[in-house]
């Protein structure tokens, strides 16, 4: 089976207490030790007008009760203020993607993931690893 | 300032090996500030399985401790820091479930602080790791 791994560092070393932290994980089929054997590729796109409600996961292609993840990034440019709003299911709002930022979270194939563009001239990547 | 980084790396699930970094510049929303609220690492051990933990009380639900909203670029980090295979926490955000993390998994997402982020956890005796960074003031 595929070994898949995922490594967060953080560093917080500005404030009081905090420091470099480095967390790593195997993706893992829902609890079992077998590796998660699917993945959609990175994929890149390019928004040239403002779009509400882009697909990222959609929740029926996949079985449910997965422990699939889901990385999305903003990799708009040369700009701070284009953001991609992600939300889950029927518009409730996770968060917004600044320029830069990026995201992995875990999706159970059971709820929708979408995104919208703020601006024009949007770029942003999303890749998918899942059980099928 | 505050970073995040992620490296997703695979030799073997894909015909071409995987190796992804990127790192993100914890800043407030809409600008070069950085974030400047940080909870730190926090540790929970749930003796039992628990529904809805509030890991992030958004500003709305709140009368005592509530976060900027909207126009925000918080950022929210959970670990599973349990051990085993089988026993996982299901990440909600309001009432929805997101996703699961299995023991060893992790996630780090953004939070515009107006609904809660909350977990359930599966089995008795799950330890949680979980920290919030994020702005005092909406930009």
């Amino acid at each position: 089976m595929p070994t898949t791994t995922a490594t967060l560092t953080l560093n917080t070393s500005e404030f009081s207490g905090g420091g470099a932290i480095s967390k790593s994980t195997t993706l893992k089929k829902a609890g079992t030790a077998t590796g998660i054997d699917q993945f959609t590729g990175i994929s890149r796109v390019y928004q040239a007008t403002v779009a509400a409600d882009l697909s990222v996961v959609a929740a029926g292609s996949y079985a449910d009760a997965q422990a699939g993840k889901v990385y999305i990034k903003n990799s708009t440019p040369d700009t701070n203020t284009a953001y991609l709003l992600v939300e889950m299911a029927s518009n409730v709002i996770l968060g917004r993607l600044y320029p830069g930022d990026w995201m992995f979270l875990p999706t159970d194939g059971t709820t929708d993931i979408k995104v919208s563009t703020s601006a024009a001239n949007m770029y942003y990547e999303f890749g998918v690893f899942h059980e099928g | 300032m505050a970073t995040a980084s992620i490296t997703l790396t695979s030799g073997d699930l894909t015909g071409d090996p995987l190796n992804l970094n990127s790192t993100a510049t914890l800043t407030k929303a809409a600008n070069t500030t950085p974030l400047d609220q940080f909870t730190g690492i926090t540790t929970v051990y749930y003796p039992t399985a628990t529904t809805a933990a509030c890991i992030a009380l958004a500003d709305t639900a709140s009368t005592v401790l509530g976060y900027a909203d909207t126009t925000v670029a918080h950022k929210v980090y959970i670990k599973n820091a349990s051990t085993g295979i089988s026993d996982y926490v299901n990440v909600k955000i309001a009432t929805t479930v997101v996703g699961r993390l299995y023991p060893g998994d992790w996630c780090f997402f953004p939070w515009d602080g107006t609904n809660n982020v909350d977990i359930d956890t599966s089995a008795a005796a799950m330890t949680i790791e979980y920290a919030v960074l994020s702005q005092s003031v909406a930009s």
